[in-house]
């Protein structure tokens, strides 16, 4: 009797119920950090795990599809020639002279029949499928996570050191340039509050236009939407570490204003830091890829996921997966970080914190 | 025959209440079996430290209490004859306000910013109170007249960022005495006060209580409060009641270790102590609390028995028992 | 006048003397082109002296300036005007080299215990820290000091590898008094040391910085609102209304005999250690009229009970009514 209780408690613990596994996923970020992982290693590891080169044009393999698609054949009556006009004709019949060109093997006589593929499957050898011009899907999608990972990489830090300086400047300059601190304050603010008001997008169409499709363009644009949501938000953080009291006793010890900075402020600020940067890949991997729908981001034939949504628009009714595969990239990548940035807020943000 | 007149005095009768939260270190006894009662015109003080109990027994008392994660386990509330735990809720928001009224610590959030004082005061009077549109103005000029707001006719048009700290207390005050309750609770109410605006205040509380037979329960950690208000006081520790009694018997004979170390502690103005006792350790965290009596840690009267079981209310004097073995 | 003869009255040496204090926050209107339109006058003219291994209290509500006067003794605020002695010198007159001394000779214990120690850094980096910034010592010398500072406050040498918020209150408030005896200051100032704390925990702070006064000869002074804590610390007691001293007196003196009526004021106001402690209902009207704005004549005069007629325009002077004890009012 206990013997049996025991088993039954011990063959339910092995497995945790749901409800564990819901409230460990609700409580931990653990599925937007396996996508980012995902996202990050196969970044990294881009030339030696994609299947074909994300370059190279296959024209013969164009359009296929992913690798569960089944293919569809019919059984075709072979005749002299097909009615156009037939639409019962035409999906019965063929005509002598395709029968000989797909099947050049064989003899074939009026009134034979043949098996002939409609439409066309997917293959192990290209998971994802085909686009337009016959390069492998997932080749390029894992080539495009290296480029948005570089791109995002070189535009974020440059945005977050700039947008981090000015940001401490604003906040603290009046503890250190004293008297002009305060238009030092005002003008960095204005500044970034000018940038809230430019249409980004728009500048980039037309930068592009100008300055021609190019790489440097490119990071340029991303590193101005990425700086502008930092000085503000540090600089809030400065203000209110700066009359903190333990800020103020620093000084009763002597500490001078570079010392206040870098000692006691600014690691009070990189929690901050920490939130708005993941908020802010998630926003430039999502610039990147409309800039590059545009046609004004990574200049083809570079893969890029943005682009290649663009490139499989035309082709939605046919072949939607040219379209579909990196759009949902796009969309999980995002959804991942913007799901981080958030708990990291509730997490990191001392006011939230004291309710725990 | 006396014990029966008394008893029908008894505005108020807690017994055995029990309100438990559980957090993510178990189950936390916050309030752990109290017993009181308050007689119509009387002044209760419950006092404590941080974490005793006292701020989540009134909580219990008005049924504020967050669920989950917090319930009443157990004990019955009886006000005016009319057990509290069971009502429905709705029949609960009718009781809070017009047979309880409440004072809370913080003039700055107990009142909503974006409404003018005369639109606070009148919507309690009308929520709980039947009387004619026109005449509730009137009332709430009363109440506020009552609480010493000078200019009260210019005055309800303020909002509360306009009023002084004192002003914005009294204007709480007056919400809570606006539909005449039976009982009223003041959590903390001059914490944030100066002293001189706190003389103010309490003085204020007394005259309203003498006014209308108002019997007030007074939450504090200041045991000069009680001196000055209170006719009884329940000194809370770790969730329990471990002494009560008239206000002249805790003072004058404390027989609860807890209550004399706490007494010795608090430095006189009247007179020079060469040096405070200094009750050791740190109060206990309500999760992890010891078998047996939770003070016997810091206790300076420590015995084995105290660490093993919790001691029984033991009676003192007439109407003053106290929790402590030593009394065995 | 009120300091020299403070000095005459007492033992030990004049280590700290505030001469005239006077902070003026300019009250300014508009946003671009910014014009002055008043002035807070936060404190004014607030003149004490500190002996050497003495307490003095400073006792007022809020808004009385006692903060601000803490603020400018410890350099977070300059003066609008007067200045400050320590030990003969010129504190704001002097060069770096002196201002740098004495900074590390004057030291502070803040209200909350919560927010003065750094959340980032571990005790024995806060601890250390004054130490760091202004001696030569090396690592050992340092970590040496640190522990003894734990063990003077009561503390153990394991907490120093700590987080602050692995700590209670009480024990916190221990960490910043031993931070600020770090560098052995000759003065600390305690901001309401122990009004955050719980009820039993006070009394082990105010008996720990007793001590500490009596082993270290440390001088304090105590910015408190609560009168039987001051009476309890201090040697000497400074009570504040509206930015200046109303009264002065040794500590025994101002209790038994308080003279200023806003003084008296505040001790029936104060509650009492018994319920049968006789009280004085002295309750004054009205609220501490602003500093933007002060009354003319004697600050007090609006709330007074025993206002005259020529306190709504006459200052009054601080007299010496018996030695050591100051008072600024008409009636003596």
């Amino acid at each position: 009797m206990a013997d049996a209780t025991l088993s039954a408690g011990r063959s339910r613990s092995l497995l945790p119920s749901w409800q564990t596994v819901s409230y460990v996923l609700r409580r931990w970020p653990i599925l937007p950090l396996f996508t980012i992982f995902v996202l990050v290693v196969v970044g990294l590891l881009a030339p030696w795990i994609s299947p074909h080169d994300p370059l190279s044009v296959d024209l013969d393999s164009r359009n296929t599809p992913p690798f569960w698609y089944q293919g569809e054949t019919a059984t075709k009556t072979v005749v002299q020639q097909v009615d156009k006009w037939d639409v019962e004709a035409r999906t019965t019949q063929i005509s002598l002279r395709d029968v000989r060109k797909d099947f050049p093997d064989r003899e074939w006589a009026l009134g034979d029949t043949a098996e002939v593929v409609t439409k066309p499957g997917g293959d192990s050898d290209h998971w994802l499928g085909t686009d337009q011009t016959g390069r492998d899907i997932l080749s390029r999608i894992i080539h495009g996570a290296r480029v948005s990972l570089l791109v995002t990489a070189v535009s974020l830090s440059s945005g977050l050191v700039v947008g981090t300086v000015l940001g401490l400047v604003a906040g603290y300059a009046d503890q250190i340039f004293l008297r002009f601190g305060n238009h030092i304050d005002e003008t960095i603010m204005r500044i970034v509050e000018i940038t809230y008001a430019v249409p980004t997008i728009l500048i980039a169409l037309v930068i592009v236009i100008v300055f021609g499709q190019s790489f440097v363009v490119l990071l340029g644009l991303l590193a101005f939407v990425a700086w502008n949501a930092f000085p503000r938000n540090v600089r809030a953080e400065v203000l209110s570490l700066k009359t903190s009291d333990y800020v103020a006793l620093a000084k009763v010890a002597g500490a001078g204003p570079l010392r206040v900075m870098f000692v006691h402020i600014f690691p009070g600020v990189i929690n901050t830091i920490l939130v708005i940067s993941t908020l802010r890949v998630g926003q430039l991997i999502l610039t990147e890829a409309i800039l590059s729908f545009l046609g004004a981001g990574i200049p083809p034939p570079k893969p890029a996921w943005g682009a290649m949504v663009a490139d499989g628009r035309e082709y939605l009714a046919d072949a939607w997966w040219i379209a579909l595969f990196p759009g949902v990239c796009i969309f999980l990548v995002v959804m991942a970080l913007n799901f981080l940035g958030d708990w990291m807020r509730d997490r990191f943000d001392p006011r939230l914190r004291q309710l725990e | 025959m006396a014990a029966t007149e008394t008893r029908k005095d008894v505005v108020l009768d807690v017994k055995d209440l029990r309100t438990y939260f559980r957090t993510r270190w178990g189950e936390v006894k916050a309030v752990d079996g109290v017993t009181f009662d308050l007689r119509k015109g009387e002044t209760l003080g419950i006092v404590g430290e941080s974490g005793c109990g006292k701020s989540v027994t009134m909580l219990s008392l008005m049924r504020l209490i967050p669920m989950p994660p917090g319930r009443i386990v157990d004990g019955s509330i009886s006000l005016d004859g009319e057990d509290l735990l069971q009502l429905s809720e709705d029949e609960m928001s009718k009781v809070r306000g017009s047979k309880i009224g409440l004072i809370i610590q913080d003039p700055m959030t107990s009142l909503n910013p974006v409404f003018s004082i005369g639109n606070q005061v009148t919507e309690a009077i009308r929520i709980h109170q039947d009387i004619p549109r026109h005449s509730v103005m009137e009332r709430a000029l009363d109440v506020l007249r009552k609480v010493n707001i000078p200019a009260a006719e210019t005055r309800v048009r303020d909002y509360p960022h306009q009023m002084s700290g004192g002003m914005r207390q009294r204007v709480v005050g007056a919400i809570g005495i606006s539909c005449q309750p039976m009982v009223l609770i003041a959590d903390e109410p001059t914490t944030s006060l100066d002293v001189t605006i706190q003389a103010q205040y309490l003085k204020l509380l007394k005259d309203l209580q003498q006014d209308s037979d108002l019997s007030l329960i007074f939450i504090t950690h200041d045991f000069g409060i009680v001196a000055k208000m209170c006719d009884r006081v329940a000194v809370m520790y770790a969730g329990k009641i471990v002494e009560m009694g008239s206000v002249r018997d805790i003072f004058n004979n404390p027989s609860h270790p807890y209550t004399e170390a706490l007494l010795a502690s608090v430095p006189k103005m009247e007179e020079d102590v060469d040096r405070l006792y200094a009750i050791e350790g740190q109060p206990p965290t309500l999760h992890n609390l010891p078998p047996g009596c939770s003070f016997a840690a810091r206790c300076p009267y420590v015995m084995d028995k105290c660490r093993e079981q919790y001691p029984p209310e033991f009676n003192v004097a007439e109407a003053h028992h106290s929790a402590c073995w030593r009394l065995e | 006048m009120t300091t020299t003869a403070q000095a005459a009255s007492g033992n030990g040496s004049v280590l700290l003397e505030a001469q005239d204090l006077k902070k003026y926050f300019p009250v300014t209107r508009g946003i671009l082109l910014s014009k002055v339109t008043g002035h807070i006058k936060a404190v004014d003219g607030v003149s004490f002296q500190l002996r050497e291994g003495e307490t003095l209290g400073i006792v007022g509500e809020s808004g009385c300036g006692k903060t601000t006067t803490a603020k400018m003794v410890l350099m977070l605020e300059r003066p609008t005007e007067g200045t400050i002695f320590f030990q003969g010198d010129d504190v704001y007159g002097g060069n770096e080299a002196q201002r740098k001394e004495y900074r590390s000779s004057v030291q502070a214990v803040f209200q909350d215990p919560w927010s003065s120690l750094n959340p980032r850094m571990r005790v024995k980096d806060i601890i250390a820290e004054p130490m760091v910034i202004n001696w030569q010592l090396s690592r050992n010398e340092i970590q040496q000091r640190v522990m003894e500072l734990l063990n003077n406050v009561g503390l153990n040498d394991y907490h120093s590898n700590l987080y602050p918020h692995e700590f209670s209150g009480g024990q916190r408030q221990r960490l910043a008094v031993a931070r600020a005896l770090s560098l052995n200051p000759k003065v600390i100032v305690l901001d309401e040391p122990v009004s955050a704390l719980d009820v039993s925990i006070r009394a082990q702070i105010m008996n720990l910085l007793k001590d500490l006064q009596a082993e270290f000869g440390v001088s304090y002074i105590l910015i408190a609102h609560h009168l039987a804590t001051v009476r309890y610390m201090c040697h000497w007691v400074a009570v504040m209304y509206l930015g200046q001293i109303v009264e002065l007196a040794p500590v025994k003196e101002l209790f038994d005999n308080p003279l200023h009526p806003y003084t008296k004021a505040l001790m029936s106001a104060a509650l009492p250690s018994h319920p049968d402690t006789p009280q004085e209902e002295m309750i004054l009207t009205g609220e501490v009229p602003s500093p933007l704005n002060p009354p003319e004549g004697c600050h007090f005069h609006t709330r007074c009970p025993m206002v005259m007629d020529h306190c709504a325009f006459d200052i009054p002077e601080v007299k010496e009514v018996t030695p050591g004890h100051f008072v600024s009012c008409h009636l003596y």
